[in-house]
């Protein structure tokens, strides 16, 4: 084979550059880590780098997510542990208001401590994030949740929660409706409340008072103490839509009324509650099915009471009675709603676990993906300097042999 | 006597001679495309001595042809690879490509949920979606770009391409007519071939006269004899941004593109138009299902100000595009007046697509990629105009003027101008509807109910009931006449809508439609519903709501592309990914091509490429024949003396 001299050292001179470019790619490889420098080395691994890439950068944006939601959810168990420490402290108060022994002065200084109490609650209700949105105003989250109009409290706030995603597809709750947790509460003992006739002038008052529900009718009904053929103080009940119901009828009232035993229970469609004292004929009791009303109005109203000089004793008793049966009401409502954000709390949790160990997990798998094995490079990169000190070796022979022919006599 | 002084002579010339040759080699050792040449020696008859025959320029017409075909193929190889790799670092850089623009989005939205009252978080998911927006611009300019160079290196190689085929024409006549001293114009004229070969592929044959015909692979001459023709760039007539390569003939230019298919040409012309173009395509399709998805969803909302929101980027049906989707041929007699409409840009191709127009006013629309055809028929007189032709590929085009002629041709481009279009409409961001324009909430529920009411979707507000801005029309209230039968009542006049409905508390109850009722948006109820319990759907006032912000993010998930194969996100991956694959595929050719280049180089080298040790030997060889032969003269010269002294004495 005839060699030109020419095409000689163009041939070494190309494996000498392609030796060198092994040698360059083999560098980039250990100064980035990485094996494939462009996607074009290979497409495949590099499109599966990059959706791998897609779906961490996508999953990191949910990430800050969770962490504001976590955060929003402490700031709501904290504002909800004062709110109930402070409802507890109330019905604190209410029981000793309702205590014989206190004077109109005593209950006014009552009175005085819970307007204290009424403002921090308020004050809770439109707690402000760090971006001065509130809290409790659900989706609505510019206006204060509850604000007074004419000495009443009204829910400003929208009535749906606001939520955010903190993962492809999972979102939480980052803002209730504070009507939920304020105002979603019914009075009295939860299913009706009893009330004292306006006009009442004896001492009678009633207990809260319970429910049957696989008895219970809903109806309003109004019992009056009436005289009745045997000349006893009696009563009589009367539903709204239910008509008499005690004495039941065929009976007639009032002849056939029952005589009121001081101390007894009343029980009639499902209610069951007890009456003492002295009622006069003529005074009343209303039973009606409980309606809803917000912590701050309960409040106000008692507030109102407790100012007022006690006129007639049993109507005080039992308005007292009721708004403590309302405050047990209201302090049941707000104990479960905490426990409820406490699980919503740990669901959030949850999901930055997982949200993270996904993350973890899918960041060692791009690791394995897309990093070089650096000791299998620093070894191919030793092999490779040799094999192209070898060819530079070769280039250089070759010019020597050459010199040594050019120098020949022949 | 006169016999050896005439050997000596001769073979003192013939071997001097020789030595220029080698000379000649050795000096021309690194010349390209220089063969080298060997001193034939011959005997002259009677006893007289050498002489040098000839000088053979040493060459083989297949190494030859070897090595044109394989500049050629290197050449084309070797441009293309260039170019894409350049390509692939625009499409593919991380932190500069449209995938990381659009995750940046992302994270600035779902920033936003958390508080869509704040204005500077409106104002941060704006600039991210403006910045999607600008490196859509800016991709699409520097594919642009691309375009416009190749067309520019066109126009250049033709310069080039016509110099070399003058010059081996020019070559040809000197040939003609010569008989010694040609080695060094046929080396000339190799160099020249070859130089022609970077730029285009073609066969050359040399004629019984030694002249040489380049000719295309369909037989057209391109140099004949002493004529040479002239290559120039032609306009495409369908597409006047393109440049095809024509042959000038006596009167007309003949394209001839479809023949070359080798050479920077055959390099240039493919990567404008097999990568550079489907690239701006697939970028145009992207930036119009993201553009439409982004503008569906945001009208579903209300903005800061509690109004219907409306595009956040400029409509894909603008004036301005629909116009200019039709590409009209240069050839046309006939003159149609267009509009194209995209209908789903989920079902939008990356092909380009024909619309021929037939005897009797007949058409064809063809998808251009797979010559499918995608309707035919007669467009109608111009009394029924406008004529609307619908495509299954998401878009339809609208016939509204014009006449049409036999032949006439119309290339109906959909994806045209998407990636310029993809700007904001405003930078107001009070403008983005984040929020839903419907609130449902509980009216009255008595004790023990658990009803619950929530607004699942919005899915149209062009409906009557968002006839009246920032009101609901009607109002509705849902009332429960049992436990498991509700009524739907229009909340202004108080009166009965439609209804009864069946409820069953353990499934919950889908309210809208409601019987042929329907008023864009989805209302779910569950929970235990109990006989006059009522539910309210008024406007939304919330200024916090992110239902629709909620629902934007979900878009980022959604398939919107080639019918739902592809994100967003995945949609740029697999248009860049497209590129890298033509590289790889680019560098395997280019690989192949210049082995194939380095064998056929080799060959021709080892037949026609100067060896210095050769030559070193052949000149030490030469140079003794040379100095024998001056000792002969010296030999013929001492025999004279001798015999002058002999006669003198």
């Amino acid at each position: 084979m005839r060699i030109p001299t020419f095409g000689q050292y163009q041939q070494e001179a190309s494996l000498i550059s392609k030796e060198f470019d092994r040698l360059s790619s083999l560098l980039h490889q250990a100064e980035t880590g990485k094996k494939i420098l462009k996607s074009s080395d290979d497409p495949v691994l590099a499109n599966q780098v990059k959706s791998k890439k897609t779906f961490i950068d996508t999953l990191q944006s949910y990430f800050e997510n969770g962490v504001v939601a976590q955060s929003r959810s402490t700031t709501v168990n904290t504002s909800l542990q004062n709110a109930i420490s402070i409802s507890s402290q109330i019905q604190t108060l209410i029981k000793k208001a309702e205590s014989g022994t206190l004077n109109d002065t005593d209950r006014a200084g009552i009175a005085k401590e819970l307007e204290g109490h009424l403002a921090n609650l308020v004050n809770i209700a439109n707690t402000k994030d760090s971006n001065g949105g509130f809290i409790f105003s659900g989706s609505n989250s510019t206006s204060p949740a509850y604000v007074q109009v004419n000495d009443m409290f009204q829910y400003q706030g929208s009535m749906d929660s606001l939520m955010i995603n903190i993962a492809p597809n999972v979102s939480a709750m980052f803002s209730d409706s504070g009507y939920n947790i304020f105002s979603n509460i019914y009075q009295g003992n939860g299913v009706f409340t009893v009330n004292a006739g306006s006009g009442n002038t004896g001492t009678a008052s009633t207990t809260p008072g319970s429910v049957n529900t696989s008895t219970y009718v809903p109806d309003t009904y109004t019992m009056t103490f009436v005289t009745n053929s045997a000349g006893k103080l009696a009563y009589q009940i009367v539903g709204a839509t239910s008509g008499q119901v005690v004495p039941p009828p065929p009976a007639t009232v009032p002849a056939d009324a029952l005589e009121y035993v001081a101390g007894s229970d009343v029980t009639f469609q499902g209610i069951t509650f007890n009456v003492n004292g002295g009622p006069q004929v003529g005074d009343t009791f209303q039973v009606k099915p409980s309606t809803k009303e917000n912590v701050f109005n309960s409040l106000q109203n008692m507030i109102t009471l407790l100012k007022k000089p006690v006129g007639n004793s049993g109507s005080f008793n039992q308005a007292i009675t009721q708004a403590d049966a309302s405050f047990t009401q209201i302090l049941n409502h707000l104990t479960t709603y905490q426990s409820e954000s406490g699980t919503q709390a740990a669901a959030i949790n949850a999901q930055i676990n997982t949200n993270t160990s996904i993350l973890t997990n899918q960041t060692v798998t791009l690791s394995n993906l897309e990093n070089a094995d650096i000791t299998a490079v620093y070894s191919a990169l030793s092999q490779q300097s040799l094999v192209l000190q070898a060819t530079q070796a070769g280039y250089l022979k070759m010019q020597e042999v050459l010199t040594q022919i050019l120098q020949m006599q022949f | 006597m006169s016999n050896i002084s005439e050997i000596g002579i001769s073979s003192l010339l013939a071997n001097q001679y020789a030595l220029t040759v080698i000379s000649q080699n050795i000096a021309n050792a690194n010349t390209p495309y220089y063969s080298r040449r060997v001193a034939e020696f011959a005997e002259n008859a009677f006893n007289h001595g050498v002489s040098i025959a000839d000088v053979r320029r040493v060459v083989d017409e297949t190494a030859n042809k070897n090595v044109q075909t394989a500049q050629s193929g290197f050449s084309q190889a070797d441009l293309y690879l260039q170019q894409l790799l350049g390509l692939e670092t625009s499409v593919d850089d991380r932190t500069t490509s449209i995938g990381s623009k659009i995750t940046d989005s992302l994270s600035a939205l779902e920033r936003l949920n958390t508080d869509v009252t704040s204005m500077q978080n409106r104002g941060l998911y704006l600039s991210a979606l403006n910045a999607i927006s600008s490196r859509f611009q800016s991709l699409h300019g520097e594919l642009d770009q691309e375009v416009q160079n190749s067309n520019l290196s066109l126009g250049n190689d033709m310069g080039q391409i016509n110099n070399l085929l003058s010059s081996i024409a020019n070559v040809n006549n000197q040939l003609v007519g010569m008989n010694q001293n040609t080695a060094e114009l046929l080396d000339k004229r190799q160099g020249l071939v070859n130089e022609l070969a970077k730029y285009l592929n073609f066969t050359a044959m040399v004629d019984n006269q030694g002249m040489m015909s380049i000719n295309l692979s369909n037989g057209m001459a391109l140099v004949s004899g002493r004529q040479a023709l002239q290559m120039k760039t032609l306009q495409d007539p369908q597409n006047p941004s393109s440049l095809l390569i024509g042959l000038q003939s006596s009167s007309t230019t003949i394209p001839i593109t479809q023949f070359i298919s080798g050479g920077e040409l055959s390099a240039l012309i493919t990567y404008r138009d097999n990568v550079v173009a489907p690239a701006q395509r697939a970028l145009d399709r992207l930036s119009l299902a993201m553009a439409d998805a982004f503008n569906k969803q945001n009208k579903l909302g209300i903005d800061s100000s509690g109004n219907l929101g409306g595009n956040i980027i400029n409509d894909i049906n603008n004036a301005n595009l629909v116009n200019n989707r039709v590409l009209s041929h240069s050839a046309n007699t006939g003159s149609g007046g267009f509009t194209v409409n995209i209908t789903d840009p989920n079902l939008l191709t990356t092909s380009d697509y024909k619309l021929s127009i037939g005897a009797s006013n007949a058409y064809v629309l063809t998808r251009i990629s797979d010559n499918k055809v995608m309707s035919s028929g007669t467009i109608p007189g111009s009394g029924s105009l406008p004529f609307v032709i619908n495509s299954a590929d998401g878009f339809s085009v609208s016939i509204n003027s014009g006449t049409f002629n036999a032949g006439d041709q119309y290339v109906v481009s959909p994806t045209r101008g998407g990636a310029n279009n993809f700007g904001l409409m405003s930078t107001d961001p009070s403008k983005l509807a984040l929020g839903w324009p419907v609130t449902a909430s509980i009216g009255t529920q008595k004790q023990g109910s658990t009803g619950k009411v929530n607004v699942t979707s919005i899915t149209d507000t062009t409906t009557s009931a968002f006839s009246v801005p920032k009101q609901l029309t009607p109002p509705i209230t849902i009332h429960f006449l049992s436990a498991t039968s509700y009524e739907i009542i229009n909340a202004t006049t108080s009166t009965v809508m439609s209804g009864p409905y069946v409820y069953n508390s353990a499934t919950g109850a889908n309210v809208f439609p409601a019987g042929a009722y329907d008023p864009g948006y989805r209302v779910f109820l569950s929970g235990t519903i109990q006989a006059d319990d009522t539910f309210n759907i008024a406007y939304n006032t919330s200024s916090g709501d992110n239902s629709n912000g909620l629902a934007m993010a979900k878009i980022y998930q959604k398939g919107m592309i080639e019918n739902g194969t592809f994100t967003m996100n995945q949609g740029y991956d697999a248009l860049a990914n497209d590129i890298s694959i033509e590289a790889n595929k680019a560098q395997s050719s280019y690989d192949v091509a210049n082995a194939l280049k380095t064998q056929a180089d080799m060959y021709r080298d080892q037949i026609s490429g100067v060896s210095l040790p050769e030559e070193t030997m052949s000149l030490s060889q030469y140079q003794q024949s040379y100095q024998a032969s001056a000792q002969i003269l010296q030999i013929a010269k001492s025999i004279l003396e001798t015999i002058m002294s002999m006669a003198r004495g």
